[in-house]
C-alpha cells in the first residue's frame, strides 16, 4: 500500500524537498499566521446568507496550498482589509456601501 | 445462468424495501430484503464505481475488513427497484448499526482515524473520498469498518479535501470539545446530528485553548472564514486554484497525527469505571454471579446480547467467552464505556460499548423522523442482560417497575435480570436523600410483572443482602 510509510518518514522530509527558498518559506508561513491572527480578532463581517457552507474549508485549503493559494484568499479578502484600515470621512463604514443585500 | 439467478432469490421481490436513511447521494442506494442487505450504483455512479473498483483499491481494504464485503449480483434480485441501476451489489448484515451520538468518546476517535487511513490509502491508488460522514463508519466490536463503497471516487488532479468541512463537523470538533474542554459530544449530536461546527466551537474555547496551529486553523480560521462574505462571483477564483496531492496527502496526515494525539480533558476516574474494584459485594458473590452468566450464555448460545448497564463490559466478557456472539454493551457512564472499550480492544472481544441513557434512548429522527433509527427499532438481541441495572431506572428515574419489566421483555426473547432489593446498600443510598415513594418496589411484585409478560426459568440468590438473577423466556 505504501500508504503507512507516508504516515511515518517520507512525509517529514517531504517538507524540505520542494525546492523553495526558507525565506519564502518563513514569507509564507508568516503570512498565513497574520491572516489567522486577524481572522481570529474577527474583522469580519457575518456572511450572505446562501454561503456555500464549505467556504470556509475551501479558503482554509487555498492557505495550506502555498503561496499561490495565498495569493488567491489576499486578492479575495483584500477589500476587507482595506476596509478595516481605512474608513471613510464621515466615518461610515466602507462595508455598507460596498454590501448589495442577497435575495 | 438461470440456476445462479434461482439460488440468489430468497426473498419475494415485492418484500424489498429502501433503506429510510439512504437517500442523499444519487449515485446509488441501499435496500434492504429479508436479511439480505443490497447497494445499487446507478448510471450516475458508475464510471466512478468502475475505476475504483478497477483499480483494486475496495479488494486490498476489503482484505482486511476495514471496509465491508460486497460482491456484484443479479439485478433481478431488486426487481423493479433495479430500474435505474446499473449494479446491483449484496452486502453483508452488520449485526448492529450504530450512531455517533452513542459512541464512546474512544470509538468516535477510532473512526476518525479509520476515515483518514482510508482517505490516504484511497489517495495512494489515485482514489478518493467524496464526503466523511461518521455515518459511513459502523463497528464490530470495537474494530471500526467503512461502510460506504459509493464514497469512493476518482481523484482529480488538484482538487481540494471536499469532505474536510464535514469532517471537522462530525469527527474532529466533537472530539475537540472532550480534549479542550472535557465535554462529551453525545448529547449536542444526537440534537443536531451532521456533529458540531466550527463556529460553534470557536464561540465556547477559550482564548488559551485556541493557541495552537491545529486550533487556529480548522477551528479559528475556517469559522472566520465563513462567517466573513467573499462576494459571490470572486469566490470562482478558489474554483480555478490546484490543491497539489503532496499537500493534501500532508494535510490529511496531520490531521491524523494530531487526532491521534487527542485524549479527553477530564482524565479522572468517573463513579463506574472503578465500580468492578469497589462493588460492595464479597469476590464470592462476584463469582457467583458471574458463574450464572457464564451457564445462561453456554445455554442459550445467543449471537447477540445486548448488557444494559455493562459498566466496564466484565459480564459480557463472561457471556463472550461462554458461546455469545456479539454483545452490544450498554452504559450511561462514558468512564465506564472508554474501559470497557479498552477492554474489547486488550482481549480482542467482539463487544461494543454504547452510550445509553435507558431513561431516553435514542429516537427514530432525521428527516422524516427515520434517517436515523431510534434504539427500540434496532433491538434485535437474543438475549438481554440487566444485571444491577432495574434500580437505577425505578427508583433512580421514577419510572415505574412495571414499565421497567416490561420495556426489559420487549428487547429480547430471553435474559437475566437482576434484582436488587431495597434492602441492600446500594439501593439505600439512592433512597439516602430522598423520600421513599417507591412502595411497589419489590421482589413480589417485580416476580408478578415478569411472570405475567414471561416464565421464569431460573432464579439464583447471588448476594448476601439478597439480589437474586431471573432467567427469563417471553412468552409467545
Amino acid at each position: 500500500m505504501g500508504y503507512a510509510n507516508m504516515l511515518r518518514g517520507k512525509e517529514d522530509s517531504s517538507m524540505h524537498r520542494n525546492g523553495r527558498p526558507k525565506v519564502w518559506k518563513y514569507a509564507a508561513k508568516s503570512a498565513l499566521l497574520c491572516a489567522v491572527l486577524a481572522l481570529a480578532f474577527d474583522f469580519s463581517r457575518p456572511a450572505f446568507a446562501y454561503l456555500d457552507p464549505g467556504t470556509g474549508s475551501i479558503m482554509l485549503q487555498l492557505l495550506l496550498g502555498g503561496v499561490a493559494g495565498g495569493l488567491v484568499v489576499a486578492k479575495l479578502y483584500w477589500h476587507k482589509l482595506k476596509e478595516f484600515f481605512v474608513r471613510d470621512a464621515s466615518g461610515e463604514d466602507l462595508r455598507a456601501k460596498d454590501n448589495t443585500p442577497g435575495e | 445462468m438461470a440456476r445462479t439467478f434461482e439460488r440468489k432469490i430468497t426473498h419475494r421481490v415485492s418484500d424489498v424495501r429502501a433503506d429510510p436513511g439512504s437517500f442523499r447521494d444519487p449515485r446509488g442506494r441501499i435496500y434492504h430484503a429479508g436479511e439480505k442487505v443490497y447497494r445499487t450504483v446507478t448510471e450516475i455512479g458508475a464510471e466512478d464505481y468502475e475505476f475504483v473498483r478497477d483499480s483494486g483499491l475496495i479488494e486490498c481494504l476489503q482484505d482486511d475488513a476495514r471496509i465491508i464485503a460486497s460482491k456484484t449480483v443479479e439485478k433481478a434480485v431488486l426487481g423493479d427497484r433495479a430500474a435505474d441501476a446499473r449494479y446491483v451489489l449484496e452486502h453483508p448484515r452488520l449485526p448492529f448499526i450504530s450512531h455517533p451520538y452513542e459512541w464512546p468518546y474512544p470509538a468516535l476517535k477510532a473512526a476518525a482515524l479509520h476515515h483518514l487511513d482510508i482517505h490516504l490509502a484511497a489517495l495512494a491508488e489515485g482514489v478518493t473520498l467524496s464526503d466523511a460522514s461518521a455515518y459511513n463508519i459502523q463497528f464490530l466490536g470495537v474494530q471500526p469498518v467503512f461502510i460506504d463503497l459509493l464514497s469512493f471516487r476518482k481523484y482529480r488532479d488538484g482538487e481540494m479535501w471536499s469532505g474536510h468541512r464535514q469532517f471537522c463537523e462530525q469527527f474532529l470538533n466533537p472530539l475537540l470539545l472532550r480534549a479542550k474542554l472535557g465535554i462529551a459530544h453525545n448529547a449536542w449530536y444526537r440534537g443536531t446530528q451532521e456533529g458540531i461546527s466550527a463556529g460553534d466551537l470557536r464561540q465556547i474555547l477559550p482564548w488559551n485553548k485556541k493557541l495552537s496551529r491545529n486550533v487556529l486553523l480548522h477551528v479559528v480560521a475556517q469559522a472566520a472564514f465563513q462567517k466573513s462574505a467573499v462576494p459571490s462571483g470572486d469566490s470562482t477564483l478558489a474554483t480555478e486554484f490546484r490543491f497539489p496531492l503532496q499537500k493534501y496527502q500532508r494535510m490529511l496526515a496531520k490531521m491524523r497525527r494530531w487526532i491521534e494525539s487527542l485524549e479527553p480533558a477530564d482524565t479522572g476516574k468517573t463513579v463506574w469505571q472503578e465500580y468492578t474494584g469497589i462493588h460492595n459485594y464479597s469476590d464470592e458473590e462476584f463469582t457467583a454471579k458471574k458463574d450464572y452468566v457464564a451457564r445462561f450464555s453456554a445455554a442459550a448460545k445467543p449471537k447477540i446480547i445486548w448488557d444494559l448497564g455493562c459498566n466496564t463490559g466484565e459480564f459480557s466478557q463472561v457471556a463472550l467467552e461462554n458461546g455469545t456472539e456479539l454483545s452490544c454493551a450498554f452504559d450511561y457512564d462514558q468512564g465506564a464505556l472508554e474501559a470497557a472499550f479498552a477492554r474489547a480492544a486488550d482481549e480482542r472481544l467482539m463487544l461494543q460499548p454504547l452510550l445509553l441513557d435507558a431513561a431516553n434512548p435514542s429516537p427514530n429522527q432525521g428527516w422524516n423522523e427515520h434517517e436515523r433509527k431510534g434504539l427500540k427499532e434496532r433491538a434485535n438481541a437474543d438475549a438481554v442482560l440487566a444485571l444491577a441495572f432495574v434500580h437505577h431506572l425505578a427508583i433512580g428515574r421514577n419510572i415505574p417497575l412495571a414499565d421497567v419489566v416490561e420495556w426489559l421483555v420487549g428487547l429480547a426473547p430471553q435474559g437475566v435480570i437482576e434484582f436488587v432489593p431495597k434492602a441492600d446498600p446500594k439501593v439505600q443510598e439512592l433512597l439516602a436523600l430522598r423520600e421513599d415513594i417507591f412502595p411497589q418496589y419489590s421482589e413480589e411484585s417485580f416476580r408478578r410483572y415478569l411472570s405475567s409478560r414471561a416464565s421464569i426459568i431460573e432464579v439464583a440468590t447471588v448476594t448476601e443482602s439478597g439480589r437474586k438473577l431471573f432467567w427469563y423466556r417471553r412468552n409467545g
